[in-house]
């Protein structure tokens, strides 16, 4: 087995945690050569010696599940009103996490809290394990609420100043690449307040890709765009987000959270209401939703209600949505109905969005 | 902190405001000068000596002085619009500290400070020059100098500080313009003679009245009959602690906000 295949085997596996005991286990059934080397942590470290490569991909390996963002139990009151309650989560290495909630939730004030510009009443956070030094910001690009600008200088020279702070030396290239990302590069040398909305919106998320940082912070990112502009940053978010970076991600548009997120956590009223991975946050994996009408829903309802493995998720006039079985499929639903008699004049699939898990989640607290 | 300099300089070279207000400065104080010596109030006309050595650098200083308060409006609107455009926390966001935010600032008005005093050194010392046949005293005015030095650290730290406290821009210039004028009435209406005491007037009284010195050349500087007056030493002392005061409590304040 060559050196390369090690480090490229190692990579694959990145985020196991399999200990010891497994990797004896392992050794014996050893049909899956490539899948030794993932074992190869601390128990072959000194054989790994020998290789560079392999060194790296092992630090790799280590550092790979290291948190990002430690949170707990952060509170912020303003008077008597408290807009943060009590919250606890923490986000790792590569996580895009959504922070999701309705207006007002205590979204922003979080972010504010993590950014060092808002300050707790309670409790504490860490930004990569090095706590709340000021530092660690310069590792952040972020953007909370409103673009803020000087609004008599350019968007070079703008970008210039957040450079500058940033410790990005010298700018010119990095300032370059994020506004042709951010697609500002022909307006550049116009002064910021000479820019519309969107324009702001795509400056100041440009500025938070000054530099390359390891982490993005972004407070509703896709706020003031056109609609293709939105459809634009969402794709940024994407493709940054595959490339490795570690984005936290406040916003009310759950369908955005959906689309980018990897994580997310619910807030509401100041309260944590759910953190879990979007899979588990969409949908229980075992059941199927399928939506079927028909002209005597009285019978389809009664017919259902004999079926164990059925039940009824929501009904109306003209429509049931079934919970069902995964492996269901429509012409199984069908078929279904058509040996009871019935007739179905409307039959979908449905998979429940996360517009559905968030509104029953803040229904049920 | 040179690179907090830097920061603070990227913003500021390109401010309109700032540019206006130097080269109405940069004018009017000289010309000022170079028309005092043509007053001539009916028998009474300007001596010679207030553009020689050691006096002109009083009477620069003293003109100049009037001026503190426009200069110290540049550092008003600077300070101030980092908080009107929220880039004060923009600036906390992208990692500096809020203490590096506020004594970068604090540094941008020391340096300000300087660069007017030296403006004021120079003209003292071209008119010095042109007139004086006596180069003998060409340093023994400098004193003046750094009075006027402290005086407007004052006025400009004070700018500061109120732009920093009071949030809203438009109420912090016009406190700031009429600061003089309040201080002083609240000085006649509680404090009398104590009132010298008072920040705005200590800044003031470390410039030297050089007209009083021509009416009454027995006097030091500001001497009021039957007054009590602080000297120009002991005004140095409150002024630099009032500075102290005004830079540390703009940090505490700025420190604690959520901005």
């Amino acid at each position: 087995m060559c050196v390369t295949n090690i480090t490229g085997s190692l990579q694959f596996y990145v985020g196991r945690n399999t200990g010891f005991d497994d990797f004896i286990a392992d050794l014996h059934q050893d049909d899956h050569p490539e899948r030794l080397i993932s074992h190869f942590k601390l128990p072959l470290v000194p054989f790994l010696f020998f290789s560079p490569f392999s060194i790296l991909s092992w630090l790799k390996i280590t550092t790979v599940a290291e948190k990002v963002l430690s949170i707990k139990g952060l509170s912020k009151n303003y008077n008597d009103f408290a807009a943060v309650k009590n919250i606890s989560f923490d986000v790792e290495q590569q996580m895009v996490f959504g922070l999701l909630g309705p207006n007002g939730s205590g979204k922003t004030t979080t972010l504010g809290m993590l950014m060092g510009v808002i300050r707790p009443s309670s409790g504490e956070f860490s930004w990569f394990n090095n706590g709340q030094k000021d530092e660690n910001r310069k590792r952040i690009g972020s953007l909370l609420e409103t673009p803020n600008f000087y609004p008599y200088l350019t968007a070079w020279q703008n970008l210039e100043v957040v450079a500058k702070i940033k410790g990005i030396d010298p700018p010119k290239e990095s300032i370059d690449r994020v506004l042709k990302i951010v697609g500002l590069t022909k307006r550049s040398d116009s002064k910021f307040k000479t820019f519309s909305l969107g324009m702001k919106q795509r400056l100041a998320i440009g500025a938070t890709l000054l530099g390359d940082p390891e982490v993005l912070v972004l407070d509703e990112p896709t706020n003031g765009l056109d609609p293709q502009g939105i459809a634009e940053i969402r794709e940024l978010i994407i493709r940054i987000g595959k490339s490795g970076k570690t984005i936290v991600i406040a916003s009310h548009i759950l369908d955005e959270i959906q689309k980018v997120c990897t994580h997310a956590a619910i807030l509401r009223d100041g309260k944590l209401l759910q953190v879990s991975t979007i899979d588990s946050l969409i949908g229980n994996q075992d059941v199927r939703l399928i939506k079927v009408g028909a002209e005597e829903m009285t019978k389809v309802k009664s017919i259902v209600e004999q079926i164990p493995s059925y039940s009824i998720y929501k009904e109306d006039d003209h429509a049931l949505i079934i919970r069902c079985p995964r492996e269901t499929t429509a012409s199984m639903m069908n078929k279904f109905f058509f040996d009871h008699g019935i007739v179905l004049n409307q039959l979908s699939v449905f998979s429940e969005s996360l517009e559905n898990q968030f509104l029953e989640i803040i229904k049920k607290s | 902190m040179k690179n907090l300099i830097a920061i603070e300089w990227m913003k500021l070279k390109r401010s309109v405001t700032m540019k206006v207000i130097l080269i109405i400065y940069a004018v009017t104080v000289p010309l000022l000068y170079f028309c005092l010596g043509f007053i001539e109030v009916g028998p009474f006309s300007m001596p010679d000596y207030i553009y020689e050595f050691p006096h002109s650098y009083n009477f620069v200083a003293y003109i100049a002085s009037y001026f503190n308060l426009l200069v110290g409006v540049i550092i008003m609107v600077f300070t101030s619009n980092e908080i009107k455009y929220r880039t004060l926390r923009q600036n906390v966001i992208d990692g500096l500290s809020k203490k590096e935010v506020i004594f970068a600032k604090f540094g941008v008005v020391f340096l300000f400070s300087v660069l007017v005093t030296l403006y004021v050194l120079l003209v003292g010392l071209i008119f010095g020059l042109l007139h004086s046949d006596d180069l003998s005293q060409i340093f023994s005015g400098f004193d003046q100098i750094g009075a006027y030095f402290i005086s407007v650290l004052g006025f400009f730290t004070f700018a500061f500080f109120f732009a920093n406290v009071i949030r809203l821009q438009i109420l912090a210039i016009l406190l700031y313009i009429f600061s003089t004028l309040i201080e002083g009435l609240i000085g006649l209406a509680v404090a009398r003679e104590y009132s010298q005491f008072f920040p705005l007037r200590t800044f003031s009284n470390l410039i030297r009245n050089p007209f009083f010195e021509m009416v009454d050349p027995t006097v030091d500087g500001q001497a009021i009959p039957d007054q009590f007056i602080l000297g120009q030493g002991w005004s140095a002392v409150f002024a630099v602690f009032y500075i102290a005061c005004f830079v540390l409590i703009s940090y505490w304040v700025i420190k604690r906000r959520d901005i």
